[in-house]
């Protein structure tokens, strides 16, 4: 008798319990986690702590969280508002524990690069910067984005001629030609658009072959959405196919 | 010096326990989820499978042992099969080089499997440096698990032996770091005592940051490393650690 009464009056707890649950549910399904801009920069040991060690499976994961940083949970993030200051950091970061990768760097040409906002991406081209002035490869080519970034969204000349320079004195005898006068072209006379132009045809054209095909992809993107307008997207050759 | 059967009975063990399916099953798991993770990449995914694939299974493989040496050996001295074993003509050296070799036969087996898993997931990533890291793979677990095996023998609980095992594989895998910090200087005057305590810690701790390092799947081999290398700190730590071991079940009045 004793027993079944405890049975009922735990059933009634439980009844109790799942309904308190199924209220608080209403409350706190709309909630979310908040997004508080890109996170502060660890050190490289702490950075490389979550893979006991592993340096290089430490740089797959930053590049990864990159990657996908503020757009997660159904969230989508402007790249005008990210914090490109610790967003530069943490692709520094990046870089001391993989100089070798392209993903990084392909992310802050084409995504971060392309901001609404391009006032902001001075980090960012300093980045490109320091990953484009090395020897190894086709590393020259974010260097040439950064003089492209540089000259056509920051509008920012002295910089840009810096970095061509930089470009120009790069000791890798693979480059192509146009990167040895980089300077006279940053310099020349011709419409902003058509420079912006030629200079990301000569990336694509010299090393399409050489170039992962979802980086291709990127750089026809890029010319197409964000250096041509759309009536002029439509007649060019290249955009033909992506639009 | 080594009993063949006492090496069978362990490996039944492993077997009875289903460490082997359960094992295979969790690399079957962990390689789905790097397919997973890797496609999610906008550029580079072979070398993002690569890389979360090998350093997941690494990780995996040494979990996997730890965990089933810990709670056999310390099972087998609960339940007296020890004492048991012991009171056969089996000497106490005979034992423990028994349970070490049958340890090491599963840390092995299962490596090739790990390296099978990763070989059929992405074939084009045989080559010199996938050999040497499949070779690596395979003394840093040997290495583990004969820690585990010889924590065992000391400490009383399986849980605290899991513990202490996993926090010394996370100082053997950070030490490279450690000992860069102190090398740097970048640490002040007042950290002196820390650096001499780190410094007679490392030198009876094997380096395995230096082994297995998934960037040779993606890179190649980088100059600091080699298999002699591998090899000779395998060898002298394994011959420190089952010295521990010997030393206190000699050492053990039952």
């Amino acid at each position: 008798m004793q027993k079944s009464k405890t049975i009922a009056a735990l059933k009634i707890g439980l009844t109790i319990a799942v309904f308190i649950n199924v209220l608080f549910w209403f409350y706190s399904r709309e909630i979310r986690a908040q997004w508080l801009n890109v996170p502060p920069v660890p050190s490289k040991l702490s950075a490389v702590s979550p893979t006991l060690g592993d340096e290089q499976f430490a740089a797959r994961i930053i590049s990864m969280m990159l990657q996908n940083l503020g757009n997660t949970g159904g969230r989508t993030t402007a790249v005008k508002d990210y914090d490109f200051e610790k967003l530069a950091d943490w692709m520094i970061l990046h870089y001391s524990l993989d100089p070798h990768s392209s993903l990084t760097p392909y992310m802050a040409a084409y995504y971060f690069g392309a901001s609404q906002d391009p006032t902001k991406i001075r980090p960012v081209i300093d980045y490109l910067r320091l990953v484009g002035n090395s020897p190894e490869g086709e590393k020259w080519r974010w260097l040439a984005q950064a003089i492209y970034l540089a000259r056509f969204k920051l509008n920012d000349l002295h910089l840009a001629l810096n970095m061509a320079k930089e470009l120009e004195a790069i000791p890798n005898n693979d480059m192509p030609s146009w990167t040895k006068r980089m300077s006279v072209n940053i310099l020349n006379q011709q419409g902003e658009k058509e420079a912006a132009l030629n200079l990301m045809m000569s990336i694509l054209q010299d090393k399409a072959d050489k170039l992962h095909p979802n980086e291709v992809n990127a750089m026809v993107a890029y010319i197409c959405e964000q250096i041509l307008d759309l009536d002029e997207a439509k007649s060019h050759p290249l955009c033909n196919d992506s639009l | 010096m080594m009993s063949a059967a006492l090496i069978q009975y362990v490996l039944k063990a492993a077997i009875r326990d289903k460490l082997i399916i359960a094992m295979l099953v969790l690399i079957v798991l962990t390689t789905s989820m790097s397919i997973f993770m890797a496609s999610s990449a906008i550029t580079e995914q072979d070398q993002f499978l690569a890389v979360y694939a090998s350093g997941s299974l690494r990780i995996l493989a040494v979990l996997g042992l730890v965990v089933f040496t810990a709670f056999f050996v310390r099972r087998s001295f609960d339940a007296k099969d020890v004492e048991f074993l012991l009171s056969r003509p089996i000497s106490r050296i005979q034992f423990v080089l028994s349970y070490a070799c049958a340890f090491s036969i599963l840390a092995i087996i299962l490596s090739i499997a790990c390296g099978l898993a990763l070989f059929l997931m992405s074939p084009d990533l045989f080559s010199h440096a996938f050999v040497i890291w499949c070779v690596s793979l395979m003394v840093e677990t040997v290495i583990m698990v004969n820690v585990t095996f010889a924590f065992a023998m000391i400490l009383s609980s399986a849980a605290t032996i899991v513990l202490a095992v996993l926090a010394f594989y996370v100082l053997a895998r950070m030490m490279g770091q450690i000992l860069g910090i102190m090398e740097a200087e970048l640490i002040g005057p007042i950290m002196e005592g820390v650096e001499i305590m780190m410094n007679m810690v490392s030198s009876v701790t094997p380096r395995l940051d230096l082994m297995g390092q998934t960037s040779w799947l993606v890179y190649g081999l980088g100059p600091d490393v080699n298999l002699p290398f591998i090899m000779i700190q395998g060898a002298i730590f394994l011959a420190l650690i089952l010295l521990v071991a010997l030393l206190d079940l000699i050492m053990r009045q039952f």
